[in-house]
C-alpha cells in the first residue's frame, strides 16, 4: 500500500509574508552582488541551519 | 574569451569559454571563495557576511551582458556570435558545510522567493530569450565549489533541451486541446506507484519515461507557466516538497546525493506560451550506493537513454524516505 506524507505548507503558521529586503552593491571588477535578507534586518540574520540547532541541543 | 557557435547538424548553439579552464578547482574549504571574507584573512568574493542568500554575477562565465567579439568571423556558413547573456551564482547560506537539504524549509522558502525575483530581474534584459535556474550538486555531476549553491543562465536562445519540451506540449496541445504535462500529472496520480511525495499544490513523482534511476519530477498541480505565476500558497507548498525530495535523497545511502537540479519554465519572450506547465526536472547520476549511471555510448551519441531501473520500484524507495515538514511557528 502507497504511503504519501503530506507536507504542512497548508498548516503554516500564518498568511504574513516576511518582507524580503534587497540591497544591491557593485564589485570593484564591475560585477552586481544582490543580497538578500528576510523580515526585520536588524533582528533577523537567517534561519539556522540544522547543523547550528544541533550545537543548541 | 566567449562567443556562441552554431551547430548547424543539430540546429542549436553552443559557447565557447576558453577563461574558464582558469576558474577555481576544488579548493579546501579554509580557502573557499564563496565564503564570506572574515577579518584578517584572504579576500573572497562576498564581501559581507550577513545575508539570508546572495546572488551575483559570476566571475568565470560563459554569458555575459557586454561580450567580447568572436574570436572568429561569421562566414556565412558558419555563423558566430558574441555570448551574450547573464550567468549568476546563488549561494543559498553563509555556511559552507551545508547544502539545501540541510537548511530548514524556511531557507527553501526565502530560496524560492529569491528564484522569482532573479526570474523577474533578468527577464526585463531585452536580450533574455530564457532564465534557465538549476544547481549542480557533488563532484559527480562536475562541481567545482563544495560551497552550497545553485546558478542561474539568463540565455539570448530558447535552449534545446526546453524547446524540445515546447514543441511537444504546443504539438499535444493542437491535438487533444489539453495541457500534457496536466495529462502526465493526471495519469501518474491515478497510477500513484510512481508518486513520492504531494501536497495540496505540488507532486512529486518519478515518470513513466525517466531517464535516471532516480529521476525525479515535481510538478505544479495549477496549470501555471512559471514561478512568476506562483501565489504564497505555492511558494510556500514548493519549498515543503523539496525540503521532502532533498532529504530523501540524502537518506538513501546515507551520504549527500548528487543531482543536477532543471527548473522548467516557459521562455522570456513573448510566444505564446500557454500551453506549457512548470516543473522542475532532478537528474541524480546514482544507480546505487557505489555505482553512478554514464552517459555512455547510446546516451552520448544516439540519444538513447538506457535506464538499468523500473521508476516503479525507484519510486518507492523514495517514498519510504520522505518524511512529515515541520514550519517553525511564529
Amino acid at each position: 500500500m502507497l504511503r504519501l506524507r503530506k507536507t504542512m505548507a497548508d498548516e503554516t503558521n500564518d498568511n504574513e509574508t516576511e518582507k524580503m529586503n534587497v540591497r544591491e552593491i557593485t564589485l570593484s571588477d564591475g560585477r552586481y552582488m544582490v543580497f538578500y535578507t528576510f523580515g526585520d534586518e536588524d533582528e533577523l540574520i537567517r534561519a539556522p541551519t540544522i547543523k547550528e540547532q544541533r550545537k543548541d541541543v | 574569451m566567449s562567443e556562441l557557435r552554431f551547430n548547424p547538424l543539430l540546429g542549436e548553439w553552443l559557447a565557447t569559454a576558453t577563461h574558464r579552464q582558469d576558474r577555481t578547482f576544488l579548493p579546501p574549504a579554509d580557502y573557499c571563495p564563496l565564503c564570506p571574507t572574515k577579518g584578517g584573512s584572504f579576500p573572497t568574493e562576498v564581501p559581507e557576511p550577513v545575508y539570508d542568500i546572495v546572488a551575483f554575477e559570476n566571475q568565470f562565465p560563459s554569458l555575459r551582458q557586454n561580450p567580447e567579439f568572436p574570436a572568429i568571423e561569421p562566414d556565412g556558413f558558419y555563423n558566430v556570435e558574441p555570448a551574450i547573456g547573464v550567468c549568476e551564482v546563488v549561494l543559498y547560506s553563509p555556511d559552507h558545510q551545508t547544502s539545501l537539504a540541510a537548511e530548514p524549509v524556511e531557507q527553501i522558502y526565502k530560496l524560492v522567493r529569491v528564484w522569482r525575483h532573479r526570474f523577474e530581474q533578468l527577464e526585463k534584459h531585452a536580450f533574455v530569450k530564457y532564465v534557465f535556474i538549476f544547481e549542480n550538486k557533488g563532484e559527480a555531476v562536475g562541481v567545482t565549489l563544495h560551497h552550497p549553491h545553485g546558478q542561474i543562465y539568463a540565455y539570448p536562445f530558447i535552449p534545446p533541451v526546453v524547446a524540445k519540451e515546447l514543441k511537444q506540449t504546443s504539438e499535444y496541445f493542437e491535438e487533444n486541446g489539453r495541457c500534457l504535462l496536466c495529462d502526465i500529472l493526471e495519469k501518474e496520480r491515478a497510477f500513484a506507484k510512481r508518486i513520492i511525495a504531494e501536497n495540496e499544490l505540488f507532486t512529486a513523482y518519478i515518470p513513466f519515461f525517466a531517464r535516471y534511476p532516480y529521476e525525479v519530477h515535481i510538478t505544479s498541480k495549477r496549470h501555471i507557466q512559471a514561478i512568476t505565476d506562483f501565489d504564497g500558497d505555492e511558494e510556500r507548498a514548493l519549498a515543503s516538497i523539496l525540503k521532502q525530495i532533498l532529504g530523501a535523497f540524502d537518506c538513501r545511502f546515507n551520504r549527500p546525493f548528487p543531482y543536477i537540479m532543471a527548473i522548467h519554465q516557459r521562455p522570456s519572450n513573448s510566444g505564446p506560451y500557454g500551453d506549457y506547465h512548470f516543473h522542475i526536472e532532478f537528474y541524480p547520476p546514482m544507480r546505487t550506493a557505489e555505482k553512478l549511471k554514464y552517459l555512455a555510448g547510446s546516451e552520448t551519441g544516439a540519444g538513447m537513454f538506457i535506464n538499468d531501473t523500473l521508476p516503479e520500484a525507484k519510486a518507492a524507495e523514495l517514498r519510504d524516505l520522505v518524511e512529515p515538514v515541520e514550519w517553525k511557528k511564529k
